[in-house]
């Protein structure tokens, strides 16, 4: 045993007694030693990330994708993704994020490839050519959503197992386009079944290692949350409207006046206030209207949010908890966007940590015993062809 | 030196508090090893491959045993960095670039906002310059496609006599001779369009389109002859391709600012340009209307026919026409009916 140094940690109490309280002596079999503190009790995801690291791997990006005339961005990609996976720590151990920028590059060549034969082939000038494609493009869209998803959650470790996805094409075809098209040609009647069906969809089909996760949510939760979310919509609407039609309205009786007598101090406000409406009217109500739908929308994802994680299991013990409130995640959503823009783009990073954040740490996690148990699926199922030539071709397809 | 962490056993979720040892007393130089809490002996190790922290995030080290070291982030790992593959030490390098103080940060913020008051200024030159490095036969090739592509989804064949067509051509044509030589072949194509209503359009090459329904509301030869004009402006300053290729450069410039990002505010970036580009197009159509005017008048023509043509547009269409707003792409029928009056 020359040349081996003394192991630091036979000198020291172990972390049983330090951290737990309850591990005692030296031969312990390897344990998640911050686990035990868990086990029974929820505990918050956490985000170890700030605005500022976002901020520096940014920038870089911007210039690396200016020097390599863009061909950068899938590595530019990767960076941002491992940047809010690895900051993600749940019960201390941060996400690993395993895809390199080479697998989603060529990922990003199929999909060329594919756009560039879309955009070139009308050229031979064959009848209902570009027709026929644009419904093959179509339908290969829930196959590469289920790619897409696949790729990134193989892609996602935790400690030294791997996440999963097994979508199926009809279940991704009917959860992902179908059911949420049904939703709003019912005037959203339908529209929280079509989520709830998404959401449990999604959820069940995710795993990690060989342990699968699972979701059954409640319908009238689903049906709650979008009653909630339809009077937020009106609270936000009507005051907004009749904003918009007075404003309007105001612009008219100016005209009026203004044909009567030209020189009205008062006439002179009229008068901004009309150049104002001419210049802003047109763009105001649909602006309006999409901000409305964002801030609803995003009180409705955090409301489904945690229905849908309070039903989460993991293999039969591990649960979920999310406790989002909609009206924060609103709010913190509308001045995001407020801000972005007013910065043009200089806040994004700043704007995407603290939603980002404030999601992780509404998050929660509850084992039943230590989470010691997890096996990778690939690694223990042995390295048949099959699986080599899965994992070559898995590629991030994204249009 | 101990650089304390976590080693995860390959394949499993079951960790165990380690450290990795370099240059300790009684240890072989240039040698790594590997002490982990459960008692077992220390082990000289070697690290098969790294990702480098990110942010606040752990180093995560493969060892050759498959076993995964993760290194918690405040450590300080370029001690470490020699018994790292040769591959990942460049990622170590960026990812301590990238960790900037406040001084840098405010420096790069502030080359941010050049960045992008350059890219705003550069739309239309580069995107012009792009425009004249396209070869000629290109930009036919293309506007034939487009002309294809008009002509199987919005237009069908026009219904005027072709008394009227000769006629209309053979006016066209007067004008030919006072632009650049050039454009002394540009085609003039008859379509109609009940769809669309009265207009007509330049194509990215020497190709214009006229509506059928634009001669019946003009009404008037001369009418017609003034919005050809119109259109022949924007065939010789080249406008539609150059708002082909401006357009390309706005769309480099959006996916070099959040093309390393999945979000919507790829949306954003995409509506704030094309307010930028909308604005140019203003700019082109004032452009065209002045080269019309002065062809009209050295052609001998009536210069007031346009101006009337507008104001019949505006009476007709009313309050909706009458945007002038950032989104549109035509000024406001009251600001051109102006500008050309002057
Ligand atoms: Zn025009």
């Amino acid at each position: 045993m020359t040349g081996q140094p003394q192991n630091p940690f036979a000198n020291l109490p172990t972390s049983g007694q330090l951290q737990v309280g309850g591990q005692g002596g030296g031969a312990n079999p390897p344990s998640g030693f911050g686990d035990r503190r868990a086990i029974n009790r929820f505990t918050k995801l956490e985000f170890s990330g700030t605005a500022m690291d976002l901020f520096g791997i940014r920038l870089i990006n911007i210039i690396l994708i200016a020097v390599t005339v863009g061909i950068w961005i899938p590595w530019a990609r990767v960076r941002n993704r491992r940047f809010f996976y690895n900051n993600t720590r749940i019960l201390d151990d941060g996400l690993d994020y395993l895809a390199t920028g080479f697998d989603l590059f060529k990922g990003w060549v199929v999909v060329t490839i594919i756009l560039l034969a879309f955009y070139a082939l009308p050229m031979l000038g064959v009848p209902f050519l570009q027709e026929g494609l644009s419904v093959l493009l179509l339908l290969v869209y829930p196959w590469a959503l289920n790619k897409s998803l696949r790729f990134n959650a193989r892609n996602l470790a935790w400690r030294d197992v791997r996440f999963d996805f097994h979508g199926s094409y009809l279940g991704s075809l009917w959860n992902f386009f179908l059911f949420p098209v049904i939703g709003i040609l019912t005037f959203g009647l339908l529209l929280p079944m079509a989520s709830r069906s998404m959401r449990d969809y999604i959820a069940s089909r995710y795993s990690f290692g060989t342990a699968g996760f699972f979701s059954e949510s409640s319908l009238g939760a689903y049906y709650g949350a979008g009653l909630k979310t339809l009077l937020l919509f009106l609270a936000l609407f009507f005051p907004l409207m009749i904003l918009l039609i007075s404003t309007a309205a105001g612009a008219i009786i100016d005209g009026v006046s203004y044909a009567g007598d030209g020189n009205d101090s008062s006439n002179l406000a009229l008068a901004v206030l009309n150049i104002l409406m001419v210049q802003i009217h047109p763009l105001a109500f649909p602006l309006t209207l999409g901000f409305i739908f964002m801030v609803t929308g995003a009180y409705y994802r955090a409301l489904t949010r945690n229905i849908m994680l309070g039903s989460l299991r993991l293999k039969v013990g591990v649960r979920f908890r999310s406790t989002v409130s909609g009206l924060v995640l609103a709010w913190i959503v509308a001045t995001n966007l407020l801000l972005v823009i007013v910065s043009v783009g200089l806040l994004l990073p700043w704007a995407q940590v603290r939603q980002y954040k404030y999601l992780t740490e509404n998050t929660e996690i509850r084992p039943i015993t230590e989470l010691t148990g997890f096996i990778d699926r690939q690694s223990r199922a042995g390295h048949s062809v099959g699986d080599a030539v899965g994992e070559a071709g898995d590629i991030e397809v994204s249009f | 030196m101990q650089f304390h962490g976590n080693l995860t056993e390959a394949g499993s979720t079951r960790r165990v508090r380690a450290a990795l040892l370099v240059d300790e007393p009684g240890q072989s130089p240039q040698t790594l090893c590997l002490a982990r809490e459960d008692d077992t002996p220390v082990v000289q190790v070697s690290v098969a491959d790294v990702i480098p922290a990110i942010g606040g995030g752990d180093t995560r080290l493969r060892l050759a045993s498959g076993d995964i070291f993760h290194l918690a982030a405040s450590t300080d790992s370029r001690p470490l960095e020699p018994f790292f593959p040769e591959t990942v030490q460049r990622g170590a390098v960026l990812a301590r670039i990238e960790a900037v103080g406040w001084r840098g940060a405010t420096i790069l913020a502030v080359l941010f906002l050049l960045l992008i008051a350059g890219i705003r200024f550069s739309i239309a030159p580069a995107g012009d310059l792009l425009a004249q490095l396209v070869p000629p036969h290109i930009v036919e090739r293309g506007s034939s496609m487009v002309l294809q592509q008009l002509d199987t989804l919005l237009f069908e064949e026009s219904q005027l006599p072709v008394v009227e067509q000769d006629r209309i051509r053979a006016d066209f044509e007067t004008l030919l001779p006072l632009v650049p030589a050039k454009f002394h072949n540009t085609r003039l194509h008859f379509r109609s369009a009940p769809g669309i209503g009265p207009n007509a359009f330049a194509l990215p090459g020497n190709d214009i389109v006229l509506l059928d329904e634009l001669v019946d509301f003009a009404d008037n030869d001369d009418v017609v002859l003034g919005v050809l004009a119109h259109e022949l402006g924007h065939v010789v300053h080249q406008h539609a391709l150059r708002s082909v290729t401006r357009g390309a450069v706005v769309a480099i410039g959006v996916s070099l600012l959040v093309g390393s990002q999945d979000s919507i505010f790829e949306e954003i970036a995409g509506f704030g340009s094309s307010l930028v580009l909308s604005r140019q197009s203003r700019e082109f159509e004032a452009e065209a209307d002045g080269m019309a005017q002065g062809w009209i008048r050295e052609a001998g023509r009536d210069k007031q026919a346009l101006i009337t043509f507008l104001e019949k547009l505006a009476a007709e269409c009313g309050a909706m026409c009458e945007g002038g707003s950032i989104l549109d792409s035509h000024p406001s029928l009251a600001d051109r009916i102006s500008a050309l009056e002057n």
